[in-house]
């Protein structure tokens, strides 16, 4: 058997409507597997990756076969189209050499190139969840109010990167938290938490926008959602010889998950020392009994109460406002103002504007398939 | 406290209408009563009203459309697909008996949704986007379309098995032939397709605008799509290989079940995104 016999059976493979039926049952078995038993990460497995490769090829053969298909039909001339009890037909003049020709052209023809088109979204849909699925990088960044942080690698707190994507595609922009606004809603709990905020781009603020929970700041193509909000003391600690140990804004961690937030960071070393901090913050400190805790969002009345741990021993504890301080084993901890800090996520996703291209292509060919049906006198409304 | 008793009232009233409908519904298959259909289709109407009119009071109760936590979606589900079958009905009048499948489907929502708590609660910002209204609505429009094309695939096997054995009952016999039974669960099912597609297509640009990923092999999402494949499953062995009759009913029902599991079963042992379907007391 030649070369070219082998390459058409193997077009004949590629484009077979059999092997697309049996690769969309594959897909669905797979994807209830991965639902069933979660622990297998199926979708993150590389023979995942290799159905979805076959299941594109058989896609794009069977769309390129049923694009020649469509261009068959489109020029082929001559049919006839039923409407309602009346044969009607509409021309088209071709003038061929010696005199007119007719064409009868069919009502609703374009209706025949919906497969293909509802097709070639799919494709693209393929493409862009491919896309996505290597070359996306979403990380999430915390800024204080004034701070300064880059869209690069190593300013990230936590990020994933798609195997294609490398670092060096990182934007390198800054993001600045300028200020934020606390909206309160009539029982005086926070209704919004708005961040002000500057982008950086080649060392000039080229955009400020103000950042809500509902829609995110878009610049270059990439994405900043405004994630968490918390607060960060400042402090200041000094150790024998007012040698300085840390001179800086903490950022607190917040936890919303409860009835009240909570604002806290547990085991925080000091360098340079065998101490540890664990950090407890009320933005509007009030005390129930022998208990501290905090009823609203707003800085009315801060204060945190601070642990200072040696090993597991408690070498210090106190309840510290701004402009107070506390010692503990020659050391001295001063707070300073509180600010406000913003958690972002950004998103930076090539794959995403494909996958809605190709929603909308899908969608376009479905409405040629449904609003252009192709009818012939033989059509008795089953076909 | 008294909007939400009127509203389980008029719920429980629609459960009654529904209930009297489907017993005349299932009376009508069973006893060969055939001048039962026309109570059963008027108390499909009936419990309609009510329906109707505890959604409105429910929408004016909260500011918007009853779509978050399981008493607004199962109970505006119900009507979805009620509002679906009398349409379906009212243009195609051999499609009525459809309401055996569709009305127990309806009071069997309505039932759960009584059943959960009421409790207003406040919605995230990210949910008040058009994106998630057209998320809703073709997710409306395929739950219709999917009971009616799973009443058509179960009509389709009870008429062909009563030929089979030569003895079709008289509303049976009143049903267009099982060919075209046939065909229209196969135009329903297509259809069921295209809203599926659409509805999980405009849930993904939501999730992208709301949080930065179209796709996170979330569970309802994912039961969704798989739903949707086995809809495309069908389409492809039908158009492509010609899978008719009993065959393509079977499918139909199977990816019916798909489908309902997809949207009230999930919740129930899964974590999600979506919020609005979690089951609370």
């Amino acid at each position: 058997m030649g070369g070219r016999n082998y390459l058409f059976l193997l077009w004949n493979l590629l484009k077979s409507k059999r092997l697309a039926a049996v690769l969309i049952l594959l897909l669905a078995v797979v994807a209830t597997i991965g639902m069933v038993r979660p622990e297998t990460e199926i979708f993150q497995t590389r023979w995942f990756a290799g159905l979805g490769i076959v299941f594109f090829t058989n896609l794009t053969s069977c769309t390129v076969q049923q694009i020649i298909n469509s261009y068959r039909l489109w020029s082929k001339s001559g049919s006839l189209i039923k409407t309602g009890n009346n044969v009607k037909i509409s021309t088209s003049l071709d003038i061929d050499g010696g005199g007119p020709k007719y064409r009868l052209r069919v009502k609703g023809r374009i209706g025949i190139w919906g497969a293909a088109v509802f097709h070639i979204g799919l494709i693209l849909i393929t493409v862009g969840a491919f896309v996505s699925g290597t070359m996306k990088m979403s990380g999430y960044i915390r800024v204080a109010e004034g701070e300064t942080r880059y869209e690069l690698h190593h300013d990230y707190e936590g990020v994933e990167e798609g195997p294609f994507f490398d670092e060096s595609r990182h934007s390198g922009i800054g993001l600045v938290l300028r200020k934020q606004n606390i909206i309160l809603d009539k029982s005086g709990d926070v209704d919004e938490i708005i961040s002000d905020i500057a982008i950086i781009d080649n060392g000039r603020a080229v955009r400020t926008a103000s950042l809500g929970e509902k829609e995110p700041v878009i610049y270059r193509g990439i994405r900043i959602f405004q994630k968490k909000a918390g607060f960060a003391p400042f402090l200041e600690i000094t150790g024998p010889g007012n040698v300085k140990i840390a001179n800086t804004n903490i950022l607190l961690e917040t936890d919303s998950s409860g009835e009240k937030a909570r604002f806290y960071l547990d085991r925080l070393p000091l360098p340079n020392t065998p101490y540890i901090l664990n950090i407890r913050f009320y933005p509007d400190m009030v005390h129930q009994g022998n208990e501290v805790t905090t009823t609203r969002y707003t800085l009315s009345n801060p204060g945190a109460d601070i642990t200072v741990l040696d090993e597991e021993q408690v070498v210090g504890e106190k309840i510290v406002r701004p402009g107070e301080s506390m010692e503990f084993a020659g050391y001295r901890l001063k707070m300073g103002s509180i600010k406000h800090w913003a958690g972002f996520d950004i998103v930076n996703d090539m794959g995403a504007n494909w996958v809605f291209a190709g929603s909308g292509v899908a969608v376009c060919g479905l409405a040629l398939i449904y609003l252009f049906k192709k009818r012939s006198l033989l059509d008795n409304g089953q076909h | 406290m008294a909007s939400i008793k009127l509203q389980l009232l008029l719920f429980w009233v629609s459960v009654g209408f529904c209930f009297g409908g489907t017993f005349f519904f299932v009376s009508c298959l069973t006893f060969k009563k055939e001048n039962f259909l026309k109570y059963a289709v008027l108390l499909s109407y009936l419990a309609f009203l009510p329906l109707t009119a505890a959604l409105a009071d429910r929408w004016i109760q909260t500011g918007h459309f009853p779509y978050w936590g399981v008493y607004e979606v199962f109970s505006s589900y119900a009507w979805g697909a009620l509002l679906f079958y009398l349409i379906v009905q009212l243009r195609k009048p051999n499609l009525k008996i459809a309401g055996t499948v569709v009305l127990p489907a309806v009071m069997l929502m309505i039932g759960v949704a009584v059943m959960n708590s009421a409790e207003m609660k406040e919605i995230p910002k990210t949910f008040f986007t058009y994106w998630l209204g057209i998320h809703i609505l073709f997710a409306k429009l395929s739950y219709g379309s999917v009971l009616i094309s799973a009443a058509l695939a179960l009509s389709y096997l009870i008429k062909s098995k009563q030929e089979e054995k030569g003895d079709v009952s008289p509303l049976m016999a009143k049903l267009p032939d099982i060919e075209k039974i046939d065909h229209w669960s196969y135009q329903f099912a297509a259809f069921a397709f295209v809203m599926l597609g659409i509805m999980i297509a405009s849930g993904a640009v939501w999730a992208y605008k709301a949080w930065g990923r179209y796709w996170n092999w979330d569970p309802i999402e994912t039961w969704a799509l798989i739903s949707w494949l086995v809809y495309g499953l069908y389409l492809h062995l039908r158009i492509t290989l010609g899978w008719k009759g009993k065959r393509a009913s079977w499918l139909a029902l199977f990816a019916v079940f798909l489908v309902v599991f997809a949207f009230f079963g999930v919740p129930l042992i899964s974590d999600s995104v979506h919020e609005h379907l979690k089951y609370t007391r």
